[in-house]
């Protein structure tokens, strides 16, 4: 299980698990954060040949539409080899805010790590 | 007989550092007037969306630029009022059935016309008062 630098206190951590990337995040996402974000996430993607893209957002008790724009452009880069985004320990508020912006759909969302990376 | 009505009001300007701040502590003045966690949560990331659209938009991400929250509860509701003092251009909110959900983006607009009871951008002379309303 490689594991990846990162820069961020709010990514504490990334790995390479199989053809997975698996990056935590921690903390409140909204607009001060998600261009940091943005930058850290599309930085660890281009370092990796990842077909699956794994966030733990349990540690996440808010985002806002900026943050899920970072997850929809991870999700629009790796859909271009044929890859997917998914997304595990969901916080009632994120989860919420996904089933508004009708994005529900669009991510693979399951429980824990151990089922994404059946997924 | 009269009906209890409270008051909020914030200055801030518009730096993003400041909007998570505010957004808890209008939050703590809904759960004060009776609203539920649910409908908390909602009509606090409306605001958050309202003064994310404002910086970015309004004042092209300027830090150090005017805004000013008016909001009012009663029984019935809760009615806010953002006044920037920006470029005043009325946004076009795509409704979100016509938005790919696949490109990033564009979402704070529909989800706020969404969580809200009604919605209206109103251009000034000098920059734009949104009015926001929901009922509980």
């Amino acid at each position: 299980m490689p594991e990846l630098k990162t820069t961020l206190d709010i990514v504490p951590s990334a790995r390479h698990e199989g053809d997975a990337l698996i990056i935590a995040i921690r903390g409140e996402i909204d607009l001060h954060v998600s261009p940091e974000l943005r930058t850290e996430i599309l930085s660890l993607l281009q370092k990796t040949d990842a077909k699956k893209m794994i966030f733990n957002l349990s540690d996440v008790p808010y985002m806002d539409s900026s943050a899920i724009a970072v997850l929809v452009e991870a999700l629009q880069r790796l859909r271009k080899v044929g890859g997917k985004v998914i997304l595990i320990g969901l916080q009632p508020r994120v989860k919420g805010l996904l089933e508004i912006a009708r994005l529900n759909s669009i991510f693979v969302i399951v429980e824990d790590e151990a089922e994404a990376l059946k997924a | 007989m009269t009906e209890s009505v409270d008051q909020f009001h914030a200055r801030i300007t518009s730096d993003t550092a400041d909007v998570a701040r505010i957004r808890k502590t209008f939050e703590a003045f809904l759960a004060v007037h009776g609203f539920d966690a649910k409908n908390t949560g909602e009509i606090g990331l409306v605001l958050n969306e309202a003064l994310a659209n404002v910086i970015r938009h309004a004042y092209e991400g300027m830090p150090d630029q005017p805004i000013e929250i008016t909001a009012s509860a009663d029984s019935n509701g809760v009615s806010i009022e953002i006044r920037d003092w920006g470029k005043g251009i009325v946004p076009i909110i795509v409704d979100e059935h016509q938005k790919d959900p696949h490109k990033p983006g564009g979402l704070g607009l529909p989800c706020m016309k969404k969580m809200m009871t009604s919605l209206a951008f109103i251009a000034q002379p000098d920059g734009m008062l949104l009015k926001l309303h929901r009922l509980k």
